[in-house]
């Protein structure tokens, strides 16, 4: 199994293989000769194996002569003249071969700035890389031209930009002006003779700038009525807070004790919150466990009865956290958000020391 | 040598910046350079943040130890030099630091990466952090050996020259009999692929115990190889539960004659991995990689290790082949990064681009290439663009396009085969795979069935990585 398309050549005669074989091993003509030979022996089912023990010519070489050749060929479809195909004989087939990436036009582009600039293999390369990047833009870079000399100048002045190192960035700039064809691009890659702005200075530090990227990074501020026992009235009374966007500033009466809560969702939905402060023993359902001093949260505007949610109620002349079954008979005086117990860990200091870490 | 600190000791907690960020600092040829992208605390410092990085990934701890009055810490610490905002981000900078050599032992990628990201991550005073890019110095790459051959010598090995390796993962993943994934490896093969391939975790399982597939898959490969007269292999997997049990299935197949095994590299570790390629080269075989458990460590776009540095520890560490994904479907930034990190892996010299996520020139000093490897999702319709795109020295890796053809597995491989080396004759004549492609597979399939009824089975894709308006 090849993949190649069956009959591509007429099948070779036994003279006509061995006199292909015998030119072959005695490398008559130049090596455009040799990859057609090969390509015509191999499309004839020679395999690389026989062709390198009758020729010496490694399978390797074979393939880079043979797409070289078809390279060679493809300039001669497009009228390149004969001093440039004498250029490429000369032997050039490395450097053909880096050009099979590009179709036939840009091959010859290629091969002229090849010429032009007595490029070796390795700058071969780096041009059919720059080309081909060059020929996905729609339009070249303000400056460039479609001139392959260009395509690699305007990769040379793109990271020359970028180099803050003065010597990588001088080396780039040498070697875009070496390529650059147009005089636009000339002058591009010589402004970054005269741009010092990379040059390291004495420089100011960065502004600690902080974008605030989820709700819950700033606190809702929320007014406190106070500790149990309260009256219902003491819990009516609390005014609520007006909360100025973007960041929540709020305006208050200095007699006002307030409290920030995070910005969670439930929280700032709430409509008219308040925070009264309470030990867990006070609240129903607290299974056992030791007590301690919670912040119960509460919205003032949910007052209608749901058997999933516990309530603040005015009973008489105190108010109580429960839950009821069904619709109770006390005022609801609002529903319960969200109860905070106090943080609790090993070592708080910790916490404000933000380099601390494991070894 | 230990310097004697004029100022004697002082203990307690000091800024880190002090000592470990320097911006007139300007780095050796012979350091070790990072960037990582640190999304700090709000109100920390970023350069307070770079020089944290920076002491905690060489020297530093939290606080001053008496013990730094017996080290030369100027010759050893690392130096945060630059710290920038990442262009188009709130809240995120790129902090660059200069390691010394000295600091990491020779031939070592698990301790560079245990240096370097050992515990630095953990900081609280960092939300988010993550290594960009490594350039590794040309002495430090010295010490190691790479990849056991890499592109050239394999492709010698192999007599392919010209042309993209195909492969194919056997499928279902898991639960076929040693025999009938015999069976399908050699109906693969037969059909025109280079190679088979085990799928990552396919090591030893109750239903088909590595030494059975081992024989099986051997017995395969050496019947395409005798039909087809070409060079086959499979990707024999040896990962394994130890590094004894790994070397013992290595050294079985290497019994076998097979040509080439296989490793996941994230799983098995560094260590693992950095000897088999050594044995590899010693006792030559070739040596494929997998990335599996990539995505945990380099997906979040602001935490984690990027692949690309992934990539270039595992050219250190050694592997002929690497996974690097398909580019299909991507978009056009991504493929530039993509593309970015498939230079890494296989060119001698790579420029820093910051457009393709390179952020330092990096020379490899002649360590040999390792192949991408762009596996998943593909099909003959996608075989131009890829040609294109990855040129020769890639391995393309059809699975389901070659398992999923109307006619089974075989002619799913010959399909694949004629696409491929029509794409590559086209391409040698000079044509345009770009504007062309389609017409390219259209042409091959009026000569050949198996590809005719592939494309009718898959969907003609449209190339659009031609034009890009944007700079």
């Amino acid at each position: 199994m090849t993949g190649q398309p069956p009959h591509q050549d007429n099948p070779l005669t036994d003279a006509e293989a061995l006199n292909l074989l015998t030119q072959l091993r005695q490398k008559t003509g130049s090596w455009v000769d040799w990859g057609k030979r090969c390509r015509r022996l191999q499309n004839a089912g020679y395999t690389v194996e026989t062709l390198f023990e009758e020729t010496g010519i490694e399978p390797g070489y074979q393939n880079l002569l043979i797409v070289a050749a078809q390279v060679y060929e493809s300039l001669e479809k497009e009228n390149a003249p004969e001093d440039l195909l004498a250029y490429c004989r000369g032997p050039r087939s490395d450097i053909l071969y880096e050009f099979r990436v590009l179709n036939q036009k840009q091959r010859l582009a290629a091969v002229q700035l090849a010429q032009a600039k007595q490029l070796d293999v390795d700058e071969a390369h780096e041009v059919a890389r720059a080309m081909k990047d060059f020929s996905r833009y729609s339009t070249p870079p303000e400056g460039f031209t479609h001139h392959p000399g260009d395509a690699v100048a305007y990769q040379c002045w793109k990271r020359a930009r970028a180099k803050k190192d003065l010597q990588a960035r001088s080396r780039l700039i040498a070697q875009g002006l070496k390529f650059a064809n147009s005089p636009t691009a000339r002058a591009k890659i010589e402004q970054l003779l005269s741009d010092f702005t990379v040059v390291s200075m004495e420089r100011a530090p960065l502004l600690p700038f902080f974008r605030l990227e989820a709700e819950d990074e700033l606190p809702r501020i929320i007014p406190v009525a106070g500790s149990f026992p309260l009256t219902p009235e003491q819990v009516e009374a609390v005014a609520p807070l007006q909360e100025t966007e973007p960041f929540r500033i709020v305006q208050f009466d200095t007699a006002t004790q307030c409290l920030p809560i995070p910005g969670w969702s439930m929280v700032l939905k709430a409509a008219d919150p308040v925070a009264i402060l309470c030990d867990t023993d006070e609240l129903p359902n607290t299974s056992g466990g030791q007590k301690e001093s919670v912040v119960v949260v509460v919205d003032r505007q949910q007052r209608e009865w749901n058997g999933q949610s516990y309530f603040l109620v005015a009973q008489q002349d105190r108010v109580e956290v429960q839950w009821f079954p069904e619709s109770p008979q006390f005022p609801i005086l609002g529903q319960v958000i969200v109860v905070l117990r106090p943080k609790k860990i090993l070592d708080e200091g910790n916490i404000t020391e933000p380099w601390q870490m494991d070894d | 040598m230990v310097q004697a600190n004029k100022q004697g000791f002082k203990a307690g907690v000091q800024d880190y910046r002090l000592t470990y960020y320097t911006p007139d600092y300007t780095p050796k040829d012979t350091d070790l350079l990072a960037c990582f992208r640190m999304t700090p605390q709000p109100g920390v410092p970023p350069e307070e943040a770079g020089a944290a990085v920076a002491a905690e990934s060489s020297t530093g701890t939290w606080t001053t130890v008496w013990t730094d009055n017996l080290t030369d810490l100027d010759r050893y610490k690392g130096r945060c030099y630059e710290v920038e905002a990442v262009p188009g981000e709130d809240n995120q900078y790129f902090c660059f630091v200069a390691y010394p050599m000295d600091l990491f032992e020779e031939g070592s990628v698990t301790n560079i990466l245990t240096s370097i990201v050992g515990n630095v991550f953990g900081f609280k005073a960092l939300r988010a952090l993550r290594l960009e890019d490594i350039r590794f110095p040309v002495a430090l790459i010295k010490t190691f050996q790479g990849p056991p051959h890499g592109i050239t010598v394999e492709r010698d090995k192999l007599n392919k020259y010209g042309r993209p390796l195909l492969g194919c993962t056997i499928k279902p993943k898991l639960g076929l009999s040693a025999k009938n994934y015999g069976r399908a490896v050699y109906e693969c093969l037969r059909g025109g692929l280079d190679f088979t391939k085990d799928d990552e975790n396919i090591n030893s399982q109750p239903f088909m115990r590595w030494r059975d597939r081992y024989l099986f898959v051997q017995e395969a490969i050496e019947k395409a190889q005798a039909e087809t007269n070409e060079v086959k292999g499979h990707y024999l997997n040896v990962t394994a539960p130890t590094c004894e049990q790994m070397m013992e299935r290595a050294e079985f197949a290497k019994e076998l004659g097979t040509p080439i095994i296989m490793h996941d590299y994230l799983t098995g570790g560094f260590t693992a991995n950095t000897t088999l390629a050594r044995w590899c080269r010693a006792n030559g075989l070739l040596l494929h990689i997998h990335r599996a458990m990539h995505a945990v460590i380099d997906r979040q776009r602001n935490h984690g290790i990027h692949f690309r540095v992934l990539a270039k520890c595992l050219r250190l560490s050694g592997g002929d082949h690497l996974h690097s994904g398909t580019v299909v479907g991507k978009l056009e930034g991504e493929r530039g990064i993509t593309m970015g990190f498939v230079d890494l892996m296989r060119e001698d010299f790579i420029e820093e681009d910051r457009s393709r996520g390179i952020f330092f020139t990096q020379d490899w000093a002649s360590t040999p290439g390792v192949f991408p490897v762009a596996s998943g999702g593909i099909h003959v319709w996608h075989m131009p663009a890829l040609v294109e795109i990855f040129g020769d020295d890639s391995c393309l890796q059809f699975g389901g396009g070659t398992l999923g053809h109307p006619w089974g597995n075989a002619p799913g491989a010959t399909a694949n085969r004629v696409a491929l080396e029509a794409c590559v004759q086209a391409r040698n004549e000079g044509r345009s795979l770009a504007r062309e492609g389609n017409e390219v597979i259209k042409e091959a399939a009026r000569w050949s069935p198996e590809l005719k009824s592939a494309c009718e089975l898959w969907k003609e894709i449209k190339f659009e990585f031609e034009a890009v308006d944007t700079l």
